[in-house]
């Protein structure tokens, strides 16, 4: 016994599964999208079905990619001695917009969690080692995990796994926001801006 | 630090209250189960988002109304602040300051510093290991927040580890090596905290004490833990880290983890004898009292003095103690008592305002001093 037509039962259904969507936006999103043009609706199709078919992770970085390869792994003008660490692909996203960097990336897909079940094997760990032991070319790994309790767990781990290999690993520091008040800022963060203040 | 006035909206039994509150000694009369501790609890609740009784934090909201709101002024040297909470139902907490809603709740934590005196302070000498633990916790993070930071992490490091050891499948070393260092490190931090504010702690409910009883009495507060803290964090985590090697069997066999802060406890003993085995009940009322009074000393030596609730405390004290906490209370800051019976306040009613709890109306019934 539904309330609407079937297929637009089925518009809802599909649309609360999506995170952060619950059955009163869902209903709210399916009025929408009847509401517009079919082109619309059929842009949308395509563009989900599209995206899904056509991304793949990268095979090197793990990044998101329509090739085999990303464009950042595929640039020449990367410098190919320093990798960094990040939990998902919209971290790479994030370090892209400072333009500052310059190096290659390493998409995790994660961190260690139990509570979610997530243990070493369920990230792109031994792809990493792996990524060290094929080219000794790196320099620097720089672990740029979240600073929870997860993320720093990863990056330890990571640290263990690198001993074998003559690179530098290195952490993200932590601390301030910048254009941020020292007044409004947290006791831990106050705390480890202070642990990692530097010399003027 | 004082509250000027305190509204409640659909808290608990009150559809609406307002109370214009004395910045000094605010006394709440009134039959049991009138809303006399729901007046305290209101207070308690901005002050910490929590509630201090033990159940669904639903109920907090009115029967039949699906939010709450607590408002409150506060004035301190530097001027007055409005804060307010709201609780939704299935939408939780959210936290104002001046209208302005805030991004975490934990905002408020330290802007209202408080303790609670309850009959239930008994169980602090008499109950298990968790209440005092949770008594540490609360003095040492209203006395500096980084803690909070230490303890939650270290927490959520627990839990982890735990959700490592349920599972099934064959223990990966090198994980265990990653959680056990991160266990070790915040774990450490908290022994360390815990093990300072003993020492801080004993000194000053001993004197405490004595001061309740009239005699010399000597107080002893041994912190129990199962990593001793030896001076350093480098050396207690290494410590910490073979206890966990010397547990792993066990550890797994009933997959949950058996070293650590969180299975601490603090011995009582008094004049050489364990008061939780061996002292009377009055014995460890007053102990209680000791502790309460050393967590207001305490807090009150860093900040401006903490917010005094009294939840139906008097009435058990006799005459001599009573005399005690009013001449003590004099000194501390913004004090609320709750009492069924005007009897027993003799001493304070010159100075407090008084208020008649009735049926969840609150009504003035005195003005009280304006000494202060």
């Amino acid at each position: 016994m539904s309330e609407y037509p079937a297929s637009f039962e089925r518009l809802i259904f599909e649309l609360e599964k999506l995170p952060g969507i619950g059955p009163r936006s869902a209903i709210r999103l399916a009025f929408y999208i009847l509401k517009k043009p079919v082109e619309f609706s059929t842009s949308l199709a395509q563009a989900l079905v599209e995206a899904k078919s056509k991304i793949h992770p990268c095979r090197n970085c793990f990044n998101l990619s329509e090739g085999a390869l990303c464009t950042i792994c595929q640039s020449s003008r990367r410098d190919t001695s320093l990798l960094l660490v990040v939990e998902d692909p919209s971290d790479i996203v994030a370090f892209e917009r400072t333009h500052e960097y310059q190096g290659l990336y390493h998409v995790l897909g994660g961190v260690l969690s139990p509570l979610e079940g997530k243990g070493p094997q369920d990230l792109t760990l031994n792809a990493l080692v792996q990524r060290l032991q094929n080219n000794s070319q790196w320099k620097e790994v720089i672990v740029a995990t979240n600073p929870t309790v997860e993320g720093d767990s990863t990056a330890f781990y990571i640290q263990q796994q690198l001993k074998p290999f003559p690179v530098k690993v290195t952490r993200i520091a932590r601390g301030l926001p910048s254009g941020g008040d020292v007044d409004y800022a947290d006791e831990s963060t106050l705390l480890k801006s202070l642990e990692g203040r530097q010399t003027l | 630090m004082h509250v000027q006035w305190l509204r409640c909206t659909h808290f608990r039994n009150y559809d609406t209250l307002e109370i214009l509150f004395h910045p000094r000694m605010n006394l709440f009369l009134g039959n049991n189960a009138q809303g006399k501790t729901n007046i305290l609890e209101a207070l308690y609740c901005l002050s910490t988002t929590r509630s201090f009784r033990m159940v669904s934090e639903d109920e907090l909201i009115q029967f039949d109304q699906t939010a709450m709101r607590l408002e409150a002024q506060l004035m301190d040297d530097h001027g007055s602040e409005r804060v307010a909470l709201e609780f939704k139902k299935g939408f939780g907490k959210t936290l104002y300051f001046e209208e302005k809603k805030q991004k975490r709740l934990s905002l408020i934590l330290g802007k209202i510093p408080m303790v609670i005196f309850s009959p239930d302070d008994l169980y602090l000498v008499k109950g298990g290991p968790g209440l005092r633990r949770k008594y540490l916790d609360a003095v040492l993070w209203q006395r500096d927040l980084s803690y909070l930071a230490d303890l939650q992490q270290y927490e959520r490091v627990l839990k982890q580890r735990n959700a490592l050891l349920k599972k099934k499948e064959t223990f990966l070393e090198k994980e265990w090596q990653v959680w056990n260092r991160t266990l070790s490190q915040a774990g450490s931090r908290v022994i360390q905290r815990r093990q300072e504010v003993v020492q801080h702690l004993e000194r000053i409910a001993e004197h405490a004490l004595s001061e309740l009883t009239g005699n010399q009495e000597q107080l002893t507060l041994r912190y129990l833990a199962s990593i001793s803290w030896n001076g350093s964090i480098d050396q207690t985590q290494q410590l910490f880290l073979e206890k966990l090697t010397q547990a792993q069997k066990e550890e797994r066999m009933r997959q949950i983890t058996l070293v650590g802060p969180h299975r601490d406890d603090v011995e009582l003993i008094l004049n050489g004898k364990s008061i939780k085995h061996f002292g009377s009940q009055g014995q460890q009322r007053t102990v209680a009292l000791a502790l309460k009074l050393a967590q207001l000393t305490l807090l009150g030596e860093q900040r401006s003095h903490p917010l005094v609730l009294f939840d139906d405390v008097m009435a058990e004290l006799d005459e001599q103690r009573q005399a005690f906490f009013l001449a003590h209370l004099q000194k501390q800051g913004q004090t609320f008592l709750t009492g069924t019976s005007k009897q027993d306040f003799k001493k304070f009613l010159g100075d407090a305002r008084v208020f008649k709890v009735d049926a969840g109306r609150v009504a003035l019934e005195n003005e009280g001093s304006n000494k202060n």
